[in-house]
């Protein structure tokens, strides 16, 4: 499959919930320290017509720029021109594909007082999304509302990730560099579950899309565990095999058991947690750090990942990412 | 009296459509001039299906019965009329736009503004939204599954929207900005399993002319810096001398400085690039940081036995005022390294070269300052301290770079040949 250079470094690439072939990638400049951030809509081109047949390159149907980097980037459940990116300035803005370029953003939110680190749209509900953001806040937005709806401060570290219970439409948990794996309901004034998931700052969490009870952290001790939040004193399992923090976690959506992660070790891996010998498939793609994955919810075993080698590669999983 | 207004719906699938009133035309009086330059913008949601899918319209609106303004009402029945090609019922219910159908008045809901009386101002943004027809994407696959473990933990889902769900729960907080004195009031902090760093961009920094803040960044950061050079071999020169941040940090704060303050003075500490970065191997180049260290904080160092700095404070807070934009930097390094500290070769490589470019950028800003002033300057090639890492005058010496010392503009020299005690003493007297 054909990869898409990014003028910067890469942070999040997501796809679009609606079509099959279109993704969102996330760039910060200068590795997400200093600098501008943009924002792509990439399209892949149709499957090829034939065997031998070379694929037609990844076209970019838009791009945004921002005046600070962008961390994360989440495709809208109700309306496939919708995205809300995490921008590290302390802002969440919110585009539409489907406009000129010259009326987006359509929103602007600023609220988060440091960087924001995560955007996820709720699947269930589809009318809101969260924002987690190192000011140790997960913030609550619907669309309508020029104004967050609540906001979830707990948290003694950096917040990292927020991700919505794919089966609740309340329900989130988050994860932050204080060690600690919170599960949240909307309707309750604090945190419902406490999980000490590690010993080392927790980049990432995501829920089993197939046991609502199920969810994944991926720490800086190198490894992921997944917890059953019913019983949280042990995990269920640990997935070791990263040679360094693991900075992102996805489970997916087709398979109970698969689970995608990528590394500061700059392998993208596949994990099936309920085997004995969890590691499914390691991809060394990545020349520099591999920040951002996801899974495809419409195609089977379409995978993506981008880094801060500026490259976002999508593949069909069992196939070499490189491969033309 | 008309309005022109053009109408802008998004591609393909109903997601929103703005109208733009442009122009007003007709007969006027005095009011009318005010509805002359009236411009409002109508973001519709969902919508534009309703009028056969045209994306620009350029319509005119008859104000009724000599009315002077525009109304949302107006606005409603106008669009009713020549704009909903099919099933009005589903933006309207009446006169006014049906239940599901939210609109906001420049983000504000219209119910605050006196839904259909509220009169449209120049500039006005009103937004339509449809809870209704949105399209959903396709469904999950693990939507068609059922759940496969037995009860959860969860209570069961509210109906109905998600603010309508907070707000029914009764903890609703709109748009609360959580100050960052405020972060720690929170009840529910345990279950910690260490005891969480301050963070890397809330040390004080600009707060006071205090230097206890800078103090403290170093203790912080050298615990950083022993962390790596435990875990590694490699890094084993960073910890010993006060830090990896001790050295890179502060350094570079130096070299920012020198650039944006553009005072001659600082020239020396970005020379401080050329001192070992460019073309040394992984050891050298902490040298060069360590340079940097020397600059204004070199008074404040713990471990520095020199006395306060002698520059006044009001340079002190100029600086830390320039520094405070520099935070920012290193809170986001800090953090990534926090992520990171076992792959911070790459990190430092990563660092480097963005030291490369603004170092070079400076480095040529400040010689052609310097050159302009009629300061010569020698070569920056330098080599480190005695214990690779002070200089002889670059770091914890008692006259900073500031005070219009020659002797750091010119570059850090080559130890003289008497001992090292003479060295301050001599500077301790000038």
């Amino acid at each position: 499959m054909p990869v898409f250079k990014t003028p910067f470094n890469g942070y999040s690439v997501k796809f679009s919930p609606f079509y099959e072939s279109r993704l969102a990638v996330a760039t910060s400049q200068n590795f997400g320290i200093l600098g501008n951030g943009r924002l792509h809509v990439i399209d892949l081109s149709p499957a090829p017509l034939g065997p031998g047949v070379p694929r037609q390159p990844i076209t970019e149907l838009v791009s945004y720029d921002t005046a600070d980097g962008v961390y994360d980037v989440a495709w809208s459940e109700s309306h496939d021109s919708l995205l809300v990116a995490a921008i590290a300035d302390g802002s969440v803005k919110i585009y539409d594909t489907a406009l000129p370029p010259a009326s987006n953003p359509l929103r602007s939110l600023h609220e988060h007082t440091r960087e924001v680190s995560s955007a996820d749209y709720n699947p269930t509900r589809r009318d809101s999304f969260l924002t987690s953001s190192w000011d140790d806040t997960v913030k609550l937005w619907t669309v309508d509302r020029p104004a967050s709806v609540r906001t979830f401060k707990e948290h003694a570290y950096c917040v990292y990730s927020a991700v919505w219970n794919p089966r609740h439409a309340d329900v989130f948990a988050s994860a932050s560099g204080d060690c600690t794996l919170r599960v949240w309901d909307v309707r309750e004034p604090g945190s419902t579950m406490i999980i000490p998931a590690h010993e080392l700052e927790i980049l990432a969490c995501d829920w089993n899309k197939y046991d609502d009870c199920c969810i994944a952290t991926a720490s800086v001790d190198k490894s992921i565990k997944v917890w059953d939040v019913r019983s949280i004193r042990v995990p269920i399992s640990v997935l070791n095999g990263h040679g360094y923090a693991v900075r992102k976690v996805k489970f997916s959506p087709h398979r109970q058991s698969l689970i995608m992660s990528c590394s500061y070790d700059m392998s993208v891996c596949l994990w099936d947690y309920m085997v004995e010998d969890a590691l499914v498939a390691r991809y060394d793609h990545h020349t520099e750090f591999a920040v951002g994955v996801d899974m495809s919810v419409l195609v089977e075993g379409l995978l993506a990942s981008t880094g801060w080698d500026e490259l976002v590669y999508v593949w069909q999983h069992g196939t070499d990412p490189r491969a033309p | 009296m008309q309005m022109t207004l053009e109408f802008r719906f998004s591609a393909m699938v109903p997601v929103l459509f703005s109208c733009r009133i442009l122009e007003c035309a007709g007969a006027y009086d005095v009011n009318d001039f005010e509805l002359l330059a009236r411009l409002a913008t109508l973001i519709f949601g969902g919508l534009e299906l309703l009028c056969n899918s045209v994306k620009i319209h350029n319509v005119n609106v008859e104000l009724q019965n000599g009315a002077e303004k525009l109304t949302m009402k107006d606005l409603l029945s106008w669009i009713r009329t020549n704009l909903i090609k099919e099933r009005p019922e589903m933006f309207m219910k009446g006169d006014t736009v049906r239940p599901g159908v939210l609109a906001l008045v420049n983000d504000c809901d219209w119910e605050l503004s006196g839904q259909l009386d509220t009169t449209l101002e120049e500039k006005d943004v009103v937004v339509f939204i449809s809870t209704l027809h949105a399209n959903g994407p396709p469904p999950k696959p693990w939507e068609r599954a059922g759940s496969s473990s037995g009860p959860a933990p969860f209570k069961p889902p509210s109906a109905g929207s998600t603010s309508d769900v907070v707000e029914a729960s009764g903890t609703a907080k709109p748009g609360e900005i959580v100050p960052s004195s405020d972060r720690n009031t929170a009840a529910n902090r345990n279950a910690l399993a260490r005891p969480v760093p301050s963070r890397p961009w809330e040390q004080n920094y600009g707060s006071n002319t205090n230097y206890g803040g800078y103090g403290s960044t170093m203790n912080y950061n050298s615990g950083y810096g022993s962390g790596i050079s435990g875990t590694s071999g490699m890094y084993g020169s960073y910890g010993g001398s006060g830090g990896l941040y001790g050295g890179g940090m502060y350094g570079n704060n130096s070299m920012y400085r020198g650039g944006y303050g553009g005072g001659g003075g600082l020239y020396g500490s970005s020379g401080m690039y050329g001192g070992g970065m460019y073309n040394s191997s992984l050891g050298a180049p902490m040298g060069g940081y360590g340079m940097g260290m020397g600059g204004p904080y070199g008074g404040q160092d713990p471990n520095d036995p020199y006395g306060p700095p002698p520059s006044h404070p009001g340079f002190w807070i100029s600086v830390l005022r320039v520094t405070q934009g520099v935070v920012n930097f290193f809170g986001r390094i800090a953090i990534l390294i926090d992520q990171n500290t076992q792959a911070f070769h790459l990190f430092m490589s990563a660092l480097l070269q963005l030291f490369d470019r603004s170092g070079l950028l400076y480095g040529e800003l400040a010689r052609f300052v310097l050159r302009i002033l009629g300061v010569k300057t020698k070569s920056k090639v330098h080599p480190p301290g005695p214990n690779g890492f002070n200089g002889p005058h670059g770091p914890n010496g008692p006259h900073g770079p500031y005070g219009g010392n020659q002797n750091f503009i010119e570059g850090p020299r080559p130890a003289p040949s008497g001992g090292w005690d003479n060295v301050w003493e001599n500077d301790a007297v000038r």
